[in-house]
């Protein structure tokens, strides 16, 4: 144990060099982030305060209505944590460089077991933090409770982050010693898909609301002086794994359910140890099998015919042709190779298909001022698909440039220009996730009643949309190039991902509002065709700068 | 092109901020020529390289590839020219012939020739066994194979090669010598940077020595012996005499 302490703590001293040797340009970058992250936390917590306040104006289904809401958000966050864990997990605990170095010195496997799941826990966890803490805050300030809820509410909460972490590093190490050689990308992917698809199901069985629930939840009888919606929560989430944990800070918040307070604290108590003794020990054993395999499957060479390696193809490219044409498939042929990146396109992908399912279930025709109502649901769908946009941005186009890394030499030492780089990327990224996006928001579209007609609108501003954040984020990504940075993840972290994440974000957020402006004019019968060429200015506006910067600036591009 | 050099560097200067890493170098490579770069760590042998093939630009001077300026005319200069880096990185979700057929793509060939170009070049070196697979599973010595061989996909008439034989096993390192002077014979000009002396002694017609960024001595085996004194030394021998180790 000491040991993993010890390397964590060399790894965050050489995180934080930064501060001690107070470089000027990265204290304010990560002073950028701060900001940006507070930002984020703050807005979440008036949204969170905002809608508990709302609850309160009913008063019969208030209690119901803020129980489904802990109950939902804890089961949601818990499916995310685990499938996000099991995700990062098996590229964190089987594939990390530095395993050929440690598993070369004496460090003990059961020290590199705790180091990895405690390592994929800080780098999971985070997001929870995120989202759970500003939840936390505005139900003990709507419910007006002294600082006791918050402590508690926080160790209840902490309990459940480790309960998710325990639980994924077992799937993880089940996973990767089911996998044998850990080799196998159609066994990955179908792992990834099968946990991805299992989580949809169960969430949207028991997450998102049908209308029956909503009726059920707004139902004035009781039991014993409990809502009757209470006991038809307990049992329709009674075994869900998160269950105990909503119990018990339903019951901190509002003191409904008080007589059982102490039974969900001691299941939650116990859910917590059960997992962590899990994960020690069958855990351990079958990460302890699997690294061996997994190692030996990088490092060693072994005789040919001995095991499947995977093949490519006899001709190249395939499915384009000329220069940009196969570097395009060359960039898709190493997303689709790699399970790791693939898992993570999925799980976006996931969270936006669950945001559309939500969409779905809104029941839209028992909402009165109907044009207000859809035209702010299409507005909101606009930010939250520019929000995953930005994400999925920093995190696959930003990098583009740079991920050419080490290998650069061949693309700059060809006869092809940048400028035929740049397209290639741009192409790429643009059509790729518009097509993603569209047809994922296609079916809650359609669902909100905008009609075929204000459908190809709403494609048009997706388009628009698309296409500046590729451009905003490819272009910063060239102006900040590191060929030696391999990490993705790590890429977007210097000023150029500041930058991006900001202009994106502020872009999104005023998309947003001239689409609603648009779309609650176009559904009261005018064709407001000038709040669409406000996007169109606004995106030529933010896009045009960066692209011309870059492009000058790749003309002075060295390659390491 | 004049009196038939095909590769110059004219008074190349490279500045990595204050430090200077290369200094108002200028060499000529003729057609027919294998030209070796040799000196110490940090002599900056891989910077003069990389301004070759146009990975660096020049703080100063020019580099010019059949006739043509690298810095202006980049695109154009460029399929004159093969490279083959220090460390052979290379994509690793591709297999070796998918890589191959991308360069390929990259210089133009088209696709019919370009088949039967890599079916050639297979025969080079003995990779065919592993030719399809990842080459996230070649050892080092095989990425240094690939790369070589698609530097000569494209028929180049000038080669830059950074350690040639550098992880190749003693077998494919003798093909390579081969192969260069082969290349050399048929007319095509090498620019190669090693600190295998012996090796460049047996395939150079002339060497550099450079040391802080400056060439400090240039000519044939012989000129070089002449210059030092010593008859019948060998290259390493002149080596450590110019390098003042001697």
């Amino acid at each position: 144990m000491r040991l993993v302490l010890r390397l964590l703590a060399w790894r965050a001293r050489a995180a934080s060099a930064f501060v001690r040797e107070r470089e000027v340009a990265k204290l304010v970058v990560a002073g950028g982030f701060a900001l940006l992250f507070g930002l984020v936390v703050t807005g979440e917590y008036l949204f969170f305060v905002r809608a508990f306040r709302a609850v309160l104006q009913f008063p019969v289904a208030a209690p119901a209505l803020t129980l489904y809401a802990l109950e939902g958000f804890l089961a949601l966050v818990f499916v995310l944590a685990v499938v996000s864990f099991v995700v990062t997990g098996s590229a964190v605990f089987f594939r990390a460089r530095e395993n050929r170095l440690l598993l070369t010195t004496p460090l003990p496997l059961r020290a590199l077991f705790l180091l990895r799941a405690v390592e994929t826990a800080l780098l999971t966890s985070w997001s929870f933090g995120v989202l759970a803490l500003p939840a936390l805050l505005a139900l003990g300030s709507v419910w007006e409770r002294r600082a006791g809820f918050y402590l508690a509410g926080l160790a209840l909460l902490g309990g459940f982050v480790l309960f998710a972490a325990a639980l994924g590093t077992l799937i993880t190490a089940a996973t990767a010693a089911a996998l044998g050689h850990f080799r196998s990308r159609a066994g990955i992917v179908a792992v990834g898909g099968g946990l991805l698809a299992l989580a949809a199901a169960l969430l949207g069985r028991f997450v998102i609301p049908t209308q029956a629930d909503l009726y059920a939840l707004f139902q004035p009888g009781s039991l014993n002086g409990t809502p009757a919606a209470i006991y038809f929560l307990e049992a329709k989430f009674t075994y869900w794994p998160s269950h105990p944990f909503a119990s018990a800070l339903f019951g901190m918040a509002t003191g409904g359910l008080a007589h059982r307070l102490p039974g969900a604290l001691t299941v939650s108590l116990g859910l917590v140890l059960g997992a962590c003794l899990l994960a020690a020990w069958p855990g351990r054993a079958l990460f302890t099998r699997a690294i061996r395999e997994a190692a030996e499957g990088v490092v060693v060479a072994r005789p040919e015919g001995e095991v499947a390696t995977p093949r490519g193809r006899a001709v190249f490219p395939v499915l384009l042709r000329g220069p940009v044409g196969a570097l395009l498939e060359k960039d898709l042929l190493g997303f689709l190779r790699n399970p790791q990146e693939v898992g993570r396109g999925l799980f976006l992908a996931f969270l936006l298909v669950l945001y559309t399912v939500f969409l779905f279930r809104i029941p839209t025709r028992e909402i009165q001022s109907a044009e207000e109502v859809v035209a702010r649901l299409v507005a909101f769908t606009l930010v939250a698909t520019g929000y995953f946009l930005t994400t999925f941005a920093l995190r696959f186009v930003f990098p583009a440039i740079s991920l050419e890394g080490r290998m650069a030499w061949v693309v700059f030492s060809s006869p092809l220009s940048f400028a035929h780089l740049l397209l290639a990327k741009f192409t790429l990224y643009t059509l790729g996730l518009f097509g993603v996006m569209e047809v994922l928001s296609l079916v809650g579209l359609l669902r909100l009643g905008v009609g075929l007609h204000g459908f190809v609108w709403w494609s048009l501003l997706l388009f628009l949309m698309t296409l500046t954040v590729v451009s905003v984020a490819l272009a910063l990504g060239t102006l900040w190039p590191n060929f030696r940075e391999e990490n993705a993840e790590a890429l977007a972290t210097n000023a150029g991902g500041l930058l991006t994440s900001a202009l994106c974000l502020g872009y999104v957020g005023l998309v947003g509002w001239l689409g609603y402006r648009f779309f609650l004019g176009l559904l009261g019968g005018e064709r407001p065709l000038g709040w669409v060429a406000a996007v169109a200015g606004l995106s030529l506006l933010v896009a045009a700068g960066p692209l011309w910067r870059a492009r000058r600036a790749a003309a002075a591009f060295e390659v390491v | 092109m004049r009196d038939g050099l095909v590769l110059r560097l004219d008074r190349l200067t490279k500045r990595f901020g204050p430090l200077v890493a290369v200094d108002d170098l200028s060499i000529a490579v003729r057609a027919g020529e294998i030209y070796g770069l040799i000196g110490p760590n940090g002599s900056g042998k891989t910077t003069t390289v990389k301004m070759a093939v146009g990975l660096y630009r020049p703080t100063s001077g020019r580099v010019e590839v059949a006739g043509v300026d690298l810095v202006a005319e980049p695109e154009r200069a460029k399929r004159a020219l093969g490279y083959v880096p220090d460390e052979p990185f290379v994509y690793d979700k591709l297999s070796g012939r998918e890589f191959l057929h991308l360069v390929g793509e990259l210089y133009g060939i088209p696709r019919a020739a370009r088949g039967v170009r890599i079916e050639r070049l297979l025969g080079l070196f003995p990779i065919t066994e592993v030719i399809d697979g990842f080459m996230e599973r070649y050892s080092r010595g095989n990425k240094q194979k690939l790369t070589i061989l698609a530097s000569l996909l494209h028929e180049p008439r000038v080669l830059v090669i950074d350690e040639p034989i550098v992880g190749l096993d003693p077998e494919s390192a003798i093909k390579t010598r081969e192969l260069l002077l082969a290349f050399a014979r048929d007319g095509g000009t090498v620019l190669l940077s090693t600190h295998t002396l012996a090796f460049a002694e047996s395939v150079c017609h002339r060497v550099g020595l450079l040391e802080a960024g400056r060439l400090v001595q240039e000519g044939d085996l012989e000129t070089l012996r002449r210059i030092a004194g010593l008859p019948g030394a060998s290259l390493e021998a002149l080596y450590l005499h110019f390098a003042g180790r001697g």
